[in-house]
C-alpha cells in the first residue's frame, strides 16, 4: 500500500491544529484585560498555527508541485509494530493491576516467545534485571514502584 | 579563585564520583557499540537513575555515557562496518577496510587514542572558552534569551532530512505538548479537558522516554522481527594484531589536532553534530594528506580524523549549552532537559550562581576522557562481544527501564501510562517522515521560549519588534537564519558525497 506522506501528513496536522484552535476559547480561559500576546494563549496559538501552516505547505507541495515522499506500507511488517504497541498497552495496565515485578516477569515471558529467545542464560539475565530494577528503585532511589510487589516488600 | 578551586576539587574528587565516572563511561562504550542503541537513548534511560544523586555525580554519569558512547560507536563501525552511533559513520570508511586487512586491533587503538585526545582537547577548550562567553551573556535579557532559544531551534535544519517544513511541524508538536497543563507565569490551565492526568502537563522525562526510547524499541523490534530468520554470523572479535606504537601516535597527532579544531568550530553550531563534524574533518584530512589515495582503503589518518572529531564535539557542543542554554544537537538537548530536571537552568548564570557545580562538571568531563583511555585499553576486546547480543534481549531490558523511569519521574502512574500513546505518536510521525528530534527540542525549549517571549511582550507593551530593535537579539536572529542556511547546505553536501 502506497501512502503520500506529505499529503496525508499535512492533512492530519491541519485537522489536529484546527481542532485544538477551535477548542482554545474553552480550554484556555484568560482574563479579558490581558493582551493576547502576553496571555497564556499566545504560545499554544503560535505552535498550533505552525502545525496548520506547515500542513498547508505540505498539501500544496503535494497537490500543486507534485513533490511527494511515498511510504510503502507493508502490513506484514507493520503488524510487528502493532504487536509491540499492544504489548506496551497491556504491560502498562498490568503494572497498574498486578505491580511492576509481576508485570515485568510476564512481559519477559511474552517477549522471549515473541523474539524467539531460547538461551537460558539470556532469560535468566532478563529476570535478574527485572528484579534488580525493582529492588534498586525501591531501596536505592526510594521510589516505590506500583502494585502488589510494593506491598509485598513492605 | 583558590577558594573556588578547593571547593571544586573537594566536591569532585570523591569515591562515588570516581565510581560513577568509571561505570558510566563503561556503560557508554557498551551502549555506543551496539548498533541501534544510541547515546541519546542511553542518557534518557540513565536520567531517572540520577534522581537520587547529587548534581555533580549525576552529570559526571551522564557525560560519561556521552564520552564512552562516542568511542563505543567506532567499535562496531570497525568490526562489522555498522556504526554504533551516527557520528561513527565516517569511521567505517577506513576502519572497516583496516579490520578486513587484519588490522582490527590497530584500528581500534587508533580510534581510542584519537577519541581520547580529541575529547580531552575539546574539554579543555570548553573549560577556557565558556567563562568569557558566559560573562558576555550575563548582559542578556528576555528578548535575547528568546532569540537564543530560536537559535537553538536551528538544530531542526540539521535533523529534518530533506524536508524542513516537516521538521518545523515536528517542533510545533513538541512545543504544543510542552504548553499543556498549568502555565507557570499566570497559573492558567491549558488543554486539560478537565482530567487530572493533564493538570501538571506532560512531564519532560516521560515525553522524552516515549518519543525517543520507547519509539526506538518499536522501530528496532520491527526490523529485528523481520530479519530474525536471517541469522547473522557471530562477529570475530579476535584482536591479534599489534596495537598502536608511540611512533604511530606521534605521527597521527597533527591530524587529530586539526580534526579537533574543525570539530570544535562545527560542534558549537546548533544542528551540526558529531556526524557532520567527523565527515568534514575526514574530508579535510584526505584533502591535505600526502597520500589521499589511501583514504577509503584503510588509512590510519582516516580513522583518527573521524574519531577525534566526533569525540571533540562532546566538549564543544557543551559550550553553547552551558553558556547560553542552547543545545547543539539531540544529545545536548537531552542534557539540557536533564539540567532542568535537576533544577538547574543552563545559561551564563551557571558560571556565577552555580560555579562549583559547573566547573566540576567540566573538569569531570576531562576526567571521563582520561578514564575512557584506561577502560578502552583494558576492555575493548570484551565489550566488542556485546555486538553479538540479540536485540530481543536488549529491547526487553529497555522496555522495563522505560516504564520504571517514567514512573520514577514523579511517582505518578499516569505519567507511566502517557509514554505509550506518545511512543505510538512518535512511531507514526517517523513513518510519515517527521523526525522526532525537533519534537524533543520543542519539548525542552518550549517553556524557555514561552517564558522569555511573554516577559519580552510585557516589558515592550506587546511590541513584537522588540526582538529586532534590541541589537543583540536582532544579531542572534540574523545568525539563526545564516546558520540554518549553512547547516542545510552542509547536510546537502554530505548527502551528495555519501
Amino acid at each position: 500500500m502506497k501512502i503520500k506522506t506529505n499529503l496525508y501528513g499535512g492533512v492530519f496536522f491541519i485537522v489536529i491544529g484546527v481542532i485544538f484552535l477551535l477548542f482554545m476559547p474553552k480550554q484556555i480561559i484568560v482574563q479579558e484585560n490581558i493582551p493576547f500576546l502576553e496571555s497564556a494563549k499566545a504560545a499554544p496559538f503560535i505552535a498550533l498555527s505552525m502545525m496548520v501552516l506547515g500542513g498547508l505547505i505540505l498539501v500544496i507541495q503535494s497537490v500543486v508541485f507534485k513533490k511527494e515522499q511515498i511510504l510503502e506500507l507493508d502490513f506484514s511488517v507493520q503488524k510487528h509494530a502493532l504487536t509491540m504497541m499492544g504489548i506496551f498497552i497491556v504491560y502498562a495496565l498490568l503494572i497498574y493491576l498486578v505491580g511492576f515485578l509481576v508485570a515485568s516477569l510476564l512481559l519477559i515471558f511474552v517477549m522471549i516467545k515473541y523474539f524467539n529467545i531460547k538461551s537460558k542464560v539470556q532469560i535468566l539475565i532478563l529476570v535478574i534485571i527485572a528484579i534488580a530494577v525493582y529492588f534498586i528503585f525501591i531501596n536505592l532511589f526510594h521510589i516505590s514502584l506500583p502494585g502488589i510487589g510494593g506491598v509485598f516488600i513492605k | 579563585m583558590s577558594d573556588l578551586s578547593v571547593q571544586i576539587f573537594t566536591q569532585l574528587i570523591t569515591i562515588p564520583n570516581l565510581l560513577i565516572a568509571v561505570g558510566s563511561v563503561f556503560l557508554g562504550i557498551i551502549i555506543g557499540c551496539i548498533p541501534g542503541l544510541t547515546v541519546t537513548l542511553g542518557i534518557i534511560l540513565f536520567v531517572p537513575l540520577t534522581y537520587g544523586m547529587n548534581t555533580i555525580t549525576a552529570f559526571i554519569g551522564l557525560l560519561g555515557i556521552y564520552v564512552g558512547g562516542c568511542y563505543g560507536g567506532s567499535i562496531s563501525a570497525i568490526l562489522i562496518n555498522t556504526p554504533g552511533t551516527n557520528s561513527a559513520l565516517a569511521t567505517t570508511l577506513d576502519g572497516y577496510p583496516m579490520a578486513q586487512a587484519g588490522r582490527k586491533n590497530k584500528a581500534l587503538s587508533i580510534s581510542l587514542f584519537s577519541s581520547v585526545l580529541g575529547g580531552f582537547l575539546a574539554a579543555l577548550v570548553l573549560l577556557l572558552a565558556a567563562p568569557p562567553i558566559a560573562k558576555v551573556a550575563l548582559k542578556f535579557r528576555s528578548p535575547e534569551y528568546f532569540s537564543l532559544a530560536i537559535f537553538g531551534m536551528t538544530v531542526i535544519a540539521g535533523v529534518s532530512n530533506d524536508n524542513i517544513v516537516k521538521g518545523l511541524m515536528s517542533a510545533a508538536v513538541g512545543l504544543f505538548i510542552s504548553f499543556l497543563g498549568l502555565e507557570s507565569l499566570s497559573g492558567t490551565l491549558r488543554y486539560t479537558f478537565d482530567t487530572i492526568l493533564l493538570f501538571a502537563g506532560v512531564g519532560l522525562l516521560p515525553a522524552l522516554i516515549g518519543f525517543i526510547a520507547l519509539n526506538q524499541v518499536i522501530i528496532k523490534a520491527v526490523s529485528y522481527r523481520v530479519e530474525m530468520e536471517q541469522a547473522n554470523a557471530p562477529v570475530d572479535n579476535n584482536l591479534r594484531d599489534s596495537s598502536l606504537s608511540i611512533k604511530e601516535m606521534l605521527r597521527l597527532i597533527p591530524t587529530i589536532i586539526k580534526s579537533t579544531i574543525i570539530a570544535i568550530i562545527i560542534g558549537v553550531m546548533p544542528g551540526a553534530g558529531g556526524d557532520i563534524a567527523s565527515f568534514v574533518a575526514y574530508n579535510e584530512a584526505r584533502r591535505s594528506s600526502k597520500h589521499p589515495e589511501r583514504f577509503g582503503k584503510g588509512a590510519s589518518e582516516g580513522v583518527a580524523s573521524a574519531e577525534s572529531a566526533n569525540n571533540a564535539v562532546v566538549g564543544s557542543a557543551l559550550i553553547p549549552l552551558l553558556t547560553l542554554g542552547i543545545p547543539g544537537d539531540g544529545v545536548t538537548a537531552v542534557l539540557l532537559g536533564a539540567f532542568i530536571l535537576h533544577g538547574l537552568v543552563p545559561g551564563p548564570k551557571l558560571f556565577t550562581d552555580q560555579a562549583v557545580i559547573t566547573y566540576s562538571i567540566i573538569i569531570g568531563l576531562i576526567f571521563c576522557n582520561l578514564i575512557l583511555y584506561v577502560l578502552g585499553r583494558l576492555f575493548t576486546k570484551q565489550v566488542a562481544k556485546v555486538i553479538n547480543l540479540p536485540y530481543g534481549v536488549l529491547g526487553i531490558c529497555i522496555v522495563i527501564f522505560c516504564f520504571a523511569g517514567a514512573f520514577a519521574n514523579s511517582g505518578n502512574i499516569n505519567e507511566m501510562f502517557l509514554i505509550v500513546p506518545i511512543a505510538i505518536l512518535a512511531y507514526m510521525m517517523n513513518l510519515f517522515g517527521f523526525s522526532v528530534v525537533p519534537t524533543m527540542l520543542g519539548l525542552i525549549l518550549g517553556p524557555i521560549l514561552e517564558e522569555n517571549f511573554t516577559r519580552s511582550m510585557i516589558v515592550s507593551d506587546g511590541k513584537l519588534s522588540v526582538f529586532f530593535t534590541e541589537p543583540i537579539s536582532c544579531g542572534i536572529l540574523i545568525f539563526s537564519v545564516v546558520f540554518t542556511y549553512l547547516v542545510m547546505r552542509m547536510n546537502k553536501k554530505m548527502a551528495i558525497s555519501h
